[in-house]
């Protein structure tokens, strides 16, 4: 199947978004497709992490919608947005420092014991859940410290991969990815980005927001670029995008020519 | 009996004010609403003010404040004066505020329950620049004011420790262990319990002191006795300094489910005065006496003493005497009439 | 590798692992059993009061002090939940008071029934709470002004309802609530023992206690998360509310009157316990058993140096120096979490040199 006839699994309509007097989105829209990473750039205040916020649930756009699988869908809770299939690697983390490795990989869905005990005492099944991470990372070829380990005792490295394991491991459907490797080394970074491949092989749906223009040129499919709240270009990636073009429609520099001709027909 | 009272459940708040912020607030309002509205008739009525006293005891909700202020008035009417009321709700900057209006209007003179004693020493001094005079209703004599109304808290001590040494003596043979709940902070504790216990210990030697520990409401004597029954299975006496304490000393004796044998050698006594006290005296219970200060007198007294000041005759000076309601003859019929004369003012 | 420079010592130190490994492994533990250390202490005090005083151990005195620390200990439970989820209610003697007023009015001006009044007096403690609950988990107005309001205000209206005059004899019946034994246990000691299985049952068994953690350490973090970050105070305030309401009953028909000096006090006992058993004030970490053992040693303490006839002043003192030795704790623990972990697969050997990467890309966290 072609890549633009893939279904759109994730459409964000005409979206606008206000602080106050600051408007931080105006009028974006943008489109992810089944199997597709769809690199999201932008400088520092382009709006990038609002745009996020909306599709997980976080904020409420003051205009637009937000369809997951062709359905309009309001969420008000970023629960709600996790049932519908939308996992969140977020810039700061989220992660509860009290708690360990595998309490914060299974925080609000928790599993819980067989039978009787689990279903009317909702009692949790601890031992499963420390051995599904297991798994989880071994599957991933993920080292970590102990999972017992709080993750105030992680180094910033470390908790950034928490984090992004956590979006893998519950990913199924579409995975929302803010700076995932933004304090890692080299060695981590390859992981992360071979996380991502692996994810797309298996027809999830990413939307990878990163400074890093390398690393949206190796794995993304389609970018859209955003400057000050507003969507810029929107393009297939293709063998002779350049790094120099994407910093300077990030910048605004660009002009609106080279925006024009990046933008989707 | 009232000022103690008000002192120790503040010493027991631990300075918070029990009045808190919603009315105290109104507190304040009301002293700053009603000083203005008075202070203009005040000025067209000048002459008719001096037969006006101020009763400044600024608990206005204590349970025993309507005896209080049926002796003031009575008396007061009884002299031709009127009399004012405190509005202060237990706040300091309030009572300022209402004394100062008081002087303003040139009134005859003022009887104060100081809620701070260093704050009415400059009040002292304006008063009598204003021809106002100024006394003071409190365990101690400020210095300077024209008379006073103070509770001898000796003689009542003396009057319960003997009670309880006597008791000593006829139910025990004159052997007994002995546990106190003292408030150190405070002279009326201090003086209420050593007193006792000298008086006590001058009728019944023998008797010894096995348990000493702070405790001065009921809710806080409870664990503390309790603790105490524990230490002393065979504890005689409760020697309380309060009579609300009495009631957490009597349950948590009743607790400890005392045969009736058990309970014939148990003596719990205090000082105030309150009705649920009197009546398990009378009632013939573990709780067998306590030092009495009758209010509605408490509350002629001040109101005497201040007219006696402003006609510049009589007492002025008063050392206020306890009563002993106790489980003698004379003293159940000393409980009952209280009882009577209490309930007939407050229901 | 750092290459020594002239001098000989190298330019660039590595960080040690193995005795901040050693430090932290200790350091967590120590954290971990915080609430153990408090048992050990209970233990030794306990043991203590057993040689000054003959009548410690005895089952009677040991009841005791169960009745003792019971309405501390049920209210102590929800307070703990509070402040593991980073709140606080200050409140909660002033609310008992008010119950306990209310209870004395309805059944003895109203002339009411025992049961209406019980019902009409947690309707006030629990109406309380959700006052305060909604201030604080839905206007966002800051739980120590609000629940310190309530200290003043709540007792306020207890004096304004009661007119200071307490009402007292309530009947054999309702005297159960407070006297009676279950069990040959008191059945306040009963009600305590109720109230923290369900506490221990929400702390540690059923999710919910991880959320209350995480909305303590990291409110923001919780809410991304889709944790309930305003349900959850909310309820945990009404619960304080009912639980203050529950323990001024318990003490009224302890004493057999609306005494008004019920609830002196509490919000500071209740504080204290919960910070002696290591739940961290700023929330987001503790534990319920160590708030259990908080309640038994300060009761043990009161109790045993009654038993020895030391006068009260020792005993505050004594709570002071635990206090500021759990504090002590805590910063330590602190200190030594933020110490990074190590993986002991990856760290190099000494002189050897590094194996080649296996195939499988692993973290290597002396990179970062």
């Amino acid at each position: 199947m072609q890549p633009s006839e893939r279904p759109v699994v994730l459409e964000v309509e005409r979206a606008t978004k206000r602080f106050g007097p600051v408007t931080a989105l105006r009028d974006v829209s943008l489109q992810l497709r089944q199997g597709e990473v769809l690199g999201l750039i932008g400088d520092n205040g382009a709006g990038k992490s609002t745009l996020v916020n909306i599709i997980c649930g976080a904020l409420r756009a003051d205009e637009g919608r937000v369809l997951v699988d062709g359905v309009e869908r309001h969420f008000t809770d970023p629960s709600e947005a996790r049932h519908a299939g939308i996992e969140t690697v977020f810039q700061n983390l989220a992660l509860i420092p009290t708690l360990n490795i595998w309490e914060n990989i299974y925080l609000r869905r928790e599993e819980l014991a067989p039978g009787v005990l689990g279903k009317t005492l909702r009692v949790m099944n601890k031992r499963a859940m420390r051995r599904e991470v297991e798994k989880g990372f071994e599957r991933f070829g993920l080292t970590l410290p102990p999972l017992s380990t709080k993750v105030s005792s992680l180094s910033g490295g470390q908790r950034q991969q928490v984090a992004v394991t956590r979006g893998v491991l519950w990913g199924s459907h579409i995975v929302l990815m803010d700076e995932p490797a933004a304090a890692l080394g080299v060695m981590q970074t390859e992981v992360v980005l071979a996380l991502v491949e692996r994810l797309k092989a298996h027809g999830i749906s990413l939307l990878f927001i990163s400074h890093n223009m390398q690393h949206v040129l190796r794995v993304a499919d389609r970018i859209a670029v955003l400057f000050l709240g507003q969507k810029v270009a929107d393009f297939e990636v293709g063998a002779n995008t350049q790094a120099t073009e994407l910093v300077a429609l990030m910048t605004g520099a660009a002009g609106g020519d080279l925006a024009a001709a990046k933008a989707l027909p | 009996m009232s000022e103690n009272h008000e002192e120790l459940v503040r010493a027991s708040s631990r300075g918070v004010s029990r009045k808190g912020f919603v009315l105290g607030g109104a507190g304040v309002v009301g002293a700053l609403g009603l000083g203005p509205i008075s202070s203009a008739f005040a000025y067209v009525n000048r002459a008719s003010n001096t037969k006006q006293i101020a009763f400044a005891q600024p608990d206005t909700a204590f349970a025993g404040y309507p005896l209080l202020l049926k002796g003031v008035t009575d008396y007061a009417k009884s002299r031709g004066y009127q009399v004012l009321e405190s509005h202060a709700n237990s706040q300091l900057s309030a009572q300022v505020n209402e004394i100062n209006t008081w002087i303003a209007q040139g009134i005859g003179g003022i009887i104060v329950l100081p809620l701070d004693n260093n704050a009415m020493l400059p009040l002292i001094q304006k008063a009598h620049g204003a021809g106002v005079k100024f006394l003071d209703y409190s365990d101690n004599a400020l210095p300077g004011v024209d008379g006073w109304v103070i509770f001898n808290n000796l003689q009542g001590a003396g009057l319960v420790g003997r009670y309880v040494g006597n008791w000593i003596n006829k139910t025990l043979g004159g052997n007994a262990k002995v546990a106190l709940l003292t408030h150190e902070v405070q002279k009326t504790g201090r003086d209420r319990i050593h007193g006792g216990e000298a008086a006590m210990l001058k009728v019944a030697p023998k008797a010894k002191i096995v348990a000493k520990h702070e405790g001065v409401l009921s809710a806080q004597v409870l664990p503390v006795a309790e603790s105490m029954l524990q230490a002393n299975p065979d504890l005689n006496v409760f020697m309380c300094i309060a009579d609300d304490g009495c009631l957490g000393a009597y349950q948590a004796f009743l607790q400890t489910h005392p045969s009736a044998a058990r309970q014939k050698q148990m003596c719990i006594v205090g000082w105030d005065g309150t009705v649920p006290v009197m009546q398990k005296i009378v009632a013939g219970t573990a709780i067998r006496a306590t030092g009495v200060l009758d209010l509605i007198k408490v509350g002629s007294a001040s109101a005497q003493a201040t007219i006696d000041a402003i006609e510049g005759s009589g007492a002025t000076k008063i050392n206020f005497p306890y009563v002993v309601a106790d489980q003698t003859p004379a003293g159940i019929a000393t409980a009952k009439s209280f009882i009577r004369r209490y309930k007939a003012v407050t229901h | 590798m750092p290459e020594p420079s002239s001098t000989g010592r190298p330019r660039w130190r590595a960080p040690r692992p193995r005795s901040e490994g050693g430090a932290r492994a200790v350091a967590s533990k120590l954290g971990a059993y915080q609430s153990g250390g408090l048992l050990v202490a209970l233990v030794l005090l306990s043991v203590f009061f057993g040689t000054q005083s003959a009548q410690f151990w005895r089952s009677s005195n040991l009841k005791v002090i169960l009745l003792q620390v019971s309405v501390v200990g049920i209210v102590a439970i929800p307070g703990a939940m509070l402040v593991l989820s980073g709140y606080v209610d200050l409140s909660v003697g002033s609310v008992a008071v008010l119950a306990v007023a209310v209870f004395g009015d309805v059944v003895k001006v109203d002339h009411q029934s025992v049961a209406v009044g019980i019902v009409a007096a947690l309707a006030a403690g629990t109406g309380w709470g959700l006052m305060n609950g909604f201030l604080i988990s839905y206007l966002e107005f800051s739980p120590i002004v609000v629940t310190l309001g309530g200290y003043a205000g709540a007792r306020g209206a207890a004096e304004a309802i009661t007119h200071d005059v307490t009402q007292y004899g309530f009947g054999s019946s309702f005297g159960v609530l407070g006297n009676g034994t279950l069990a040959g246990l008191p059945v306040p000691g009963v009600i305590l023992i109720i109230a923290f299985l369900l506490g221990a049952y929400v702390w540690y068994v059923i999710p919910t206690g991880r959320h209350l953690t995480a909305v303590g350490a990291d409110k923001a973090a919780a809410r991304s998360l889709g944790v309930p970050v305003r349900r959850i105070p909310f309820v945990l305030y009404i619960l304080s509310g009912f639980a203050s309401a529950a323990g001024g009953l318990i003490l009224t028909s302890q004493l057999d009157s609306a005494s008004l000096s019920i609830g002196i006090g509490l919000e500071l006992q209740v504080l204290t316990a919960i910070l002696l058993g290591g739940v961290a004030f700023s929330g987001g970490r503790g534990s319920l058993w160590g708030v259990l053992f908080g309640v038994f040693f300060v009761g043990v303490l009161n109790d045993g140096l009654i038993l020895m006839n030391v006068g009260p002043y020792y005993a505050n003192l004594a709570v002071g120096i635990v206090l500021v030795l759990a504090a002590g704790s805590d910063a330590f623990y602190r200190r030594l979490e933020r110490i990074p972990v190590q993986i002991d697969e990856t760290r190099p050997k000494r002189g050897a040199v590094a194996a080649p990467p296996p195939t499988d890309v692993r973290m290597d966290d002396a990179a970062v």
